[in-house]
Formats: structure tokens, C-alpha cells, sequence
């Protein structure tokens, strides 16, 4: 156990420490209910970053696959609302530990757009699209992940709720002859003002993984808080469903707006 | 797949088409970036908080309002403004935006959001400038102007820098059914806001006393402590405003201090419409837009910004006056006039009896909650009440209209009594407080 927390606790230790060193004073409103991938769920919004607003973004998750096998993941990421409605990021994932580690290292590059404010009846809707670049290892050909995204507030309350919708295409292009080429993944999440500075975010989603006839089915639970107007943090608990799904990850994720 | 791939990017293309043609957008925008931003957070953290538990009690306010049945006004308003109380003396560690406490209304209204965001940023980015003591006091003005551009600039929800007797003539919101319900109805609420409306130019007024040092430190916190013991306690009975209680800040940014009443009066404005119980949700968002837009920045506004009198230029923040808490003040001032500019307009060849019973009827209406002698309803109701034969364009009170003939009246009043009114003089900023 102690050294499971070892290897979670670790990497964000020393990134935050790194970060302390080295941001930038002037820095401005991260926001805990615009929801990020990774941060600490796989869901996210249907909203884009405000116009301008720039971010760093780290994500660090610990897996312990199906096999037993530990899989660290560091994932840093740059994002900045470059028009209205719009957003773009770059992350780079690191993948440590013994399980497979293709694809560390592969620049992801990615935009958002969000196409309507929610109203009464109508959802919020958005877009993205990312660009996984082979530039990490045993990575061949760019491939791409279509989203679309769905938010709306179904509960009705004055508190602060949201249920999201997301449906993803993957295109693995070069895929190995044990790969999918094609695969997807379709999410269904929730997240809801408990606190005043913290929501409670969940999700549960099930893909089709990268190796052929196979499924993972994840049920995850975390929250966001608020920790100065600047920064957030978010811990989140992932349990795999079935036997083809990750046994469990742990997630803790960090926003800062500079 | 290529089937699949087609028809996916028709129906993206279908979408886009159609959202753009009847959705609302998001289109948020970021705060102006400084080495400043933060600096009120850092330095006044528990002032910083009480700012952000009246944002919560601004933000919460709309939903109560719009879900709320007038029949249950009385219990809402106390539940709330207990609440309000309570969230004041323990306050939030960050500031909220609107939708956070009040969701339901950013689902009907959401320009209207955005509206009170941006300015809430402009808040937040004034305070930090002279939070910051890195920053020469000689320079603050150039810091603050340069935020004034932003808000104007950068948004198409800006508050006019203009001052409230340019903006309140062009919205025209006086004779509508709505006028004056949220302080008639919600007293207890509407007085916390009052506070509120105490406290924010208090705050500015305390830092331009205080100067950069340890002064500003001392000030801003009696201004707290004011705030606690004795304003909470026996609220002012009306809207204060920048100009009343932070007359040297008003001087160096005058824009700043308008933007500031305009939003101010936005919020009282919305609740009033909001509470009224006779339209709809889409006739409430459309009456909030057209005023949004009326009381908004029109290119030239700049020119008008120092088109005020500054009633007691020696006012002291960390004074909590007489003058301070009564119903008669610069606001009421503004409306009692925009009344006789509209009365002729109303009731041609009027009596002098009639004259006396309206204006005691608006004077009874500005005040929180209901005065002996006062007429139920809007102002525009009691009106009617005391003046059966009040003449008014058939569609002036309805939703989305704008009562043209009434603000170009009133306008023109204005300019003739005050176009050539002599500018407030600048604050002279090369020496610092001591």
C-alpha cells in the first residue's frame, strides 16, 4: 500500500514543487466547473475555456490493469481559449511502470468548440477534435479522436448540477494486426455543487480498448476544488467493471491560469 | 466507415448552421492579465471574501426570485436574507460567477450573466491595482484606465462609463409593471443589497485614503469592521451610490465609478424583473436584454463620464453617517427628476394635488418594503391608483419595448439642465496618501 501511494503521491510532489519554483505570480481564474479530461474523470464539458484564458494542466493517474500490471501516467497539458468558443491544448503523456507504454511520449494536440450557451431545453453542444502525433514510443501514423458533447442541467435545482454526454471515435492509423483501426468509447457523466468551492463529478463509460474483442467498462468518482482563484485541484477513484475493464486508477489533477 | 464518416460531417456542418442561427452563445472571456491580478486576493484575503459572499448572495438572488411564487415573498425573503447574513460572517474562499448559485437563471437569461461576470472582473481588477503596492501611486490611474479599456473594449456586455442619470433615462424601466417590486417585496433582501452597495465603494474610498502602505492595511480593515458592527446591523434604505461614498476614487476614475452604479442598478433592475409575477420566462429575458443593452457602453459614453456632482468630497469610509442610511440620497434624487420629466408627458395640464400625490407615491416606492399611505404594486400601479387618468402609450409596458417617446423626453431634459454641466475635476494621483 505504502508503496502504491509512493509511486501516486511522487510525481505530483515534485511537479508541484517544480511549479512553485517557476509560475508566473500574475495568474487568474482557473474555474472547478469547467471539466477537464483527466482532471480528474474522463468526462468533460461541453464549455471552451474563456476567450484568452491560458492554462497548465497536469494530470498524474495510477492504473493497475487487468493483468496486474502498474501503469503511471504524467500527463502535462498547455490549453488556451484562442478565439470565442474556442480552446486548444498540447499535452504529453509519460507512461511509466510495467505495463505497455505505447504511445509515451506522443504530442497530443487538440481543439474544442462549444456551439451554444445551455438553455431551458436545449443542451449545450460541442465538438473536439485531437491529433495524437507518433512522436513517443512504438507510436506509428497520427492518430485522431472526434468528440461530440452533450451538457444540460436535468435535475431541477437551484443547486449547481449538470449531466454530460460524450461520444468519442478513435482512428488508430497504423494500427497493428491485434489493434482495432476504429474503436469508440460513450461516456455519461454528472457533476453537481457540493461545497463552495468543490463539485462532485462522476461518470461511467464503456469502450472498445485498442486491442481487438476487447471492452472496458469504468465507473469513476472525484471531485474538483477551488483552491485559490488561480488553481484547482481535482483526486479522482476509477473501478473497472468486468473482466476486460482495469481493475483501478487513481487520478489527482492540477489547473493553473497564468 | 466512409458512409459512417460522411454523414457524420453533414449533420456536424446541419448543426452548426442551426446553432448559429438560434442558439445563444457562451462567448466568455478572460480577465486582463497583470503582475497585479491577485493582488487583492494576497493582500485583503478576508476582504477579498466578503466581496465574494455578496457575489453569492447576487448570484442565489435570481433563482429564488424567478422559482419562488410571490404568494410565499415574505418567508423567501427572510430565509434568504438569514442565509445571506450567515454566509457573510463565514464567507466563501472564492469568488462565484452567477450561474454557480443561481443556475436555473443563466438557463433563461444568460447574456444577463455575462453582464454581471465582466463587471464583476472589472471589480476584481481595480481592487488589485490598488491592492498593489509595486505599483507607484502616481501610475494607478494609467493601470486603471488601461483596465477601463479592456472592459469596454474587449465585450459586448460592458456597463456604460456614463453616469446613472444618462444610462437609468435610457432604460426607461420606471413605468413598467416591474418597478420597484423587489424592494416592496423583498425588503430584507434588498437592503442586504444596499450593504453591499455600501461596502464595495467603501473598500475603494478606504485604499485611496490609505495610499500604498500599511494605511491601506488599516482602513480597508475598518471598513470591515464598519461593515460587521454597525451597517449590517442598520441597513441603508437605499442604493448608494460610487459618487456618495467614494468621491476621490470617483475623481480618478470616473468611468470605473459609473460602470460601477450601472451594475449596481442592473442587479436591482433584473430582480425587480425577475419578481414580477405576470410574464413569462421568455417575456422576463426579453425585457432583461432590452435593458442590458439600454443601460450598456455606447462609443462616446467616455465623454459623459465626468457628468456628475460629487455631493461630500471629504466622505470617510470608515464612517458609517446619517446621510448614509436614510431613503434620500443621490438616487432617489435622479429618479424623483426622471418623474417630472415624465410627468407632463402622462398627465397633460395636471393639478398641482395630483402632482403632490404621485410624487409622495414615488418617494414612498423608492423606499424598502411598504410605507404607510403606499399604494400596492409597481409604481407604475400605484401611479395609476392616484392618477386614474394617466395617459401611457399602449405598448410602453409590455416586454422588449422600449418607451421611446418618454426617454427621448427625458434625455433631452438632461441635456439641457446638464450637458454643459462643468466636468468633475480630475484627482491629482503624483502624491500618495500619508
Amino acid at each position: 500500500m505504502f508503496v502504491i501511494l509512493k509511486r501516486i503521491l511522487t510525481g505530483p510532489i515534485l511537479t508541484a514543487l517544480l511549479l512553485a519554483c517557476f509560475l508566473p505570480q500574475n495568474s487568474g481564474a482557473a474555474d472547478h466547473t469547467n471539466l477537464e479530461e483527466g482532471i480528474p474523470l474522463q468526462v468533460v464539458d461541453a464549455y471552451a475555456t474563456p476567450y484568452l484564458n491560458r492554462e497548465i494542466q497536469a494530470s498524474w493517474k495510477y492504473e493497475r490493469t487487468r493483468e496486474s500490471e502498474e501503469k503511471l501516467v504524467l500527463e502535462p497539458r498547455l490549453e488556451y481559449g484562442f478565439a470565442r468558443n474556442w480552446q486548444g491544448s498540447i499535452s504529453v503523456p509519460v507512461i511509466a511502470g510495467n505495463a505497455d507504454q505505447t504511445g509515451s511520449g506522443n504530442v497530443g494536440i487538440e481543439t474544442l468548440y462549444n456551439f451554444n450557451a445551455e438553455t431551458l431545453f436545449l443542451p449545450a453542444l460541442a465538438l473536439s477534435g485531437r491529433a495524437d502525433l507518433p512522436t513517443g514510443r512504438e507510436s506509428a501514423g497520427v492518430d485522431t479522436t472526434l468528440t461530440f458533447i452533450a451538457t444540460k442541467m436535468i435535475l431541477p435545482s437551484s443547486r449547481f448540477n449538470r449531466t454530460h454526454f460524450n461520444l468519442s471515435w478513435m482512428h488508430n492509423r497504423g494500427a497493428n494486426d491485434d489493434e482495432r483501426v476504429d474503436r469508440y468509447r460513450a461516456l455519461v457523466g454528472f457533476d453537481i455543487r457540493v461545497g463552495r468551492d468543490t463539485v462532485l463529478v462522476t461518470d461511467l463509460f464503456r469502450e472498445l480498448t485498442i486491442k481487438k474483442g476487447e471492452r472496458s467498462t469504468m465507473f469513476e468518482l472525484g471531485f474538483r476544488t477551488q483552491l485559490t482563484p488561480f488553481t484547482l485541484i481535482g483526486f479522482g477513484a476509477s473501478a473497472g467493471l468486468g473482466d476486460q475493464s482495469p481493475r483501478f486508477r487513481i487520478t489527482l489533477g492540477f489547473q493553473h491560469s497564468f | 466507415m466512409v458512409f459512417f464518416r460522411k454523414a457524420a460531417l453533414i449533420v456536424i456542418v446541419l448543426l452548426w448552421g442551426a446553432l448559429q442561427v438560434s442558439a445563444e452563445m457562451r462567448n466568455e472571456i478572460s480577465y486582463l492579465r497583470g503582475d497585479y491580478n491577485g493582488k487583492f486576493f494576497d493582500r485583503h484575503n478576508r476582504t477579498f471574501r466578503i466581496g465574494s459572499a455578496f457575489h453569492y448572495a447576487h448570484a442565489k438572488q435570481h433563482d429564488i426570485l424567478l422559482i419562488t411564487s410571490l404568494v410565499e415573498h415574505v418567508l423567501a425573503d427572510s430565509a434568504f436574507d438569514a442565509e445571506s447574513v450567515h454566509v457573510i460572517h463565514g464567507p466563501p474562499r472564492t469568488e462565484p460567477a452567477m450561474e454557480y448559485y443561481g443556475p436555473y437563471t443563466a438557463r433563461i437569461a444568460w447574456r444577463l450573466y455575462r453582464a454581471i461576470d465582466w463587471s464583476h472582473m472589472h471589480h476584481e481588477q481595480t481592487y488589485d491595482i490598488l491592492s498593489d503596492n509595486r505599483i507607484p501611486w502616481s501610475a494607478k490611474k494609467e493601470w486603471t484606465d488601461r483596465a477601463v479599456r479592456y472592459y469596454l473594449d474587449k465585450n459586448d456586455v460592458p456597463r456604460s462609463p456614463a453616469p446613472l442619470e444618462v444610462t437609468m433615462r435610457r432604460a426607461g424601466v420606471m413605468m413598467k409593471p416591474y418597478f420597484t417590486m423587489f424592494r416592496n417585496l423583498y425588503p430584507h433582501s434588498n437592503k442586504f443589497f444596499y450593504v453591499a452597495h455600501w461596502w464595495h465603494p467603501a473598500v475603494y474610498e478606504a485604499m485611496m485614503r490609505g495610499g500604498n502602505g500599511s494605511g491601506q492595511d488599516r482602513l480597508v480593515l475598518t471598513v470591515d469592521e464598519v461593515l460587521y458592527d454597525q451597517v449590517l446591523r442598520n441597513r441603508p434604505r437605499r442604493m448608494l451610490l460610487s459618487r456618495e461614498v467614494m468621491p476621490r476614487y470617483s475623481r480618478m476614475s470616473p468611468e470605473s465609478a459609473n460602470i460601477f452604479d450601472n451594475l449596481h442598478m442592473l442587479h436591482g433592475i433584473a430582480y425587480d424583473i425577475l419578481a414580477y409575477g405576470e410574464w413569462t420566462h421568455e417575456q422576463k429575458r426579453k425585457e432583461l436584454y432590452r435593458v442590458i443593452e439600454a443601460m450598456g457602453y455606447q462609443p462616446g459614453d467616455e465623454k459623459l463620464a465626468r457628468k456628475f456632482r460629487i455631493p461630500r468630497p471629504e466622505a470617510d469610509p470608515g464612517a458609517y453617517e446619517e446621510w448614509m442610511r436614510g431613503s434620500d440620497g443621490e438616487m432617489n434624487r435622479i429618479m424623483m427628476e426622471m418623474m417630472e420629466e415624465m410627468l407632463p408627458l402622462m398627465t397633460p395640464g395636471g393639478s398641482r394635488a395630483v402632482h403632490s400625490a404621485v410624487m409622495d407615491q414615488v418617494r414612498m416606492k423608492l423606499a424598502p418594503g411598504i410605507q404607510k399611505g403606499e399604494r400596492p404594486g409597481s409604481l407604475a400601479n400605484a401611479l395609476k391608483q392616484v392618477m386614474p387618468e394617466m395617459k401611457m402609450k399602449p405598448h410602453d409596458m409590455d416586454p422588449g419595448v422600449e418607451p421611446v417617446e418618454t426617454i427621448r423626453v427625458m434625455l433631452e431634459a438632461w441635456k439641457n439642465k446638464n450637458g454643459n454641466m462643468p466636468d468633475i475635476e480630475p484627482l491629482e494621483m503624483k502624491d500618495e496618501p500619508v
